[in-house]
């Protein structure tokens, strides 16, 4: 027996409890969310600075078109960060009753 | 099964002395500059971080920044009793420390301590690399005031801070070795 109790019904030698995949669940959707906000800030700037630079007398013309795209990609980063995060929040919940159901096993 | 459970959050991190069990994704004790913290309804990365020595005693500073907004979140483990604060440099330069009492924009502060402290930085600080730092910081309830610099001819940087609850962080860690 571990310190943790015995181990999970179904569970061998070597394979993941139910909590501890779980936990990899979670830690992996924050993971994920992580990148994603980093990749919105990236957007966000590149966005931003092209929007300026598209203000610069003879700029490209195209320059304002780039930033708008870069625009468009922040808010469907933003989307699928809030989604992501309503996924952790199920997947947080799940792993508090499996906490409870190992602590009282 | 808890050894498990901690190596589930391993890799780049260690546990710090004294932390509960608590995964790591959640802890602000093991705050790393590419983090991300919810916090205050933004989303802010961790861009810099310094951490502080004196006489065996470890705290740290943390930049976070989303988009325009830039805060500094410090978290010090006094023997378990955790203390995190939200700090905002201040625009008003010029006040130095010394006095025990202190009145900074119209709150009373009294000197908490002073000292002087190796550090190290990493990401973007502002700050050198490395080296040695003198503070002092003054409190008035969970208000907070403190001072900064760099080099002994240095001007003070100066900022006003509030305790916060750590559970008021989420944070999402960076993937390991990123």
């Amino acid at each position: 027996m571990t310190a943790g109790g015995p181990p999970l019904e179904g569970s061998g030698e070597g394979a993941e409890s139910p909590l501890e995949s779980a936990l990899t669940t979670e830690r992996n959707l924050r993971e994920q969310i992580n990148d994603l906000v980093s990749a919105r800030a990236r957007a966000r700037a590149e966005a931003a600075r092209l929007e300026e630079r598209a203000t610069i007398p003879g700029a490209d013309p195209g320059l304002g078109a780039v930033a708008g795209r870069y625009a468009v990609q922040e808010e469907r980063l933003g989307e699928e960060i809030a989604a992501l995060r309503a996924s952790l929040r199920e997947r947080e919940a799940d792993t508090e009753r499996l906490r409870a159901d190992a602590a009282g096993a | 099964m808890l050894d498990a459970l901690k190596n589930l959050f391993g890799g780049r991190r260690q546990l710090p002395s004294g932390t509960p069990d608590a995964p790591l994704s959640g802890d602000v004790r093991a705050l790393a500059v590419g983090d991300v913290v919810n916090h205050d309804g933004s989303d802010f990365i961790v861009q810099g971080a310094l951490r502080f020595e004196e006489g065996g005693f470890r705290w740290s500073e943390h930049l976070l920044v989303d988009d325009a907004r830039r805060i500094w979140l410090s978290v010090e483990d006094d023997e378990g009793e955790l203390e995190v604060v939200q700090w905002e440099r201040s625009r008003s330069p010029g006040t130095t420390p010394g006095p025990p009492k202190l009145e900074y924009e119209g709150v009373a502060y009294e000197l908490e301590e002073r000292g002087t402290a190796n550090f190290t930085s990493e990401g973007t600080t502002g700050a050198p690399g490395g080296g040695r730092a003198e503070y002092a910081d003054y409190s008035a309830g969970d208000r907070r005031l403190g001072f900064e610099r760099y080099s002994a001819e240095g001007e003070w940087e100066v900022s006003v801070g509030h305790r916060i609850s750590e559970h008021l962080l989420d944070i999402y860690p960076a993937r390991s070795g990123s």
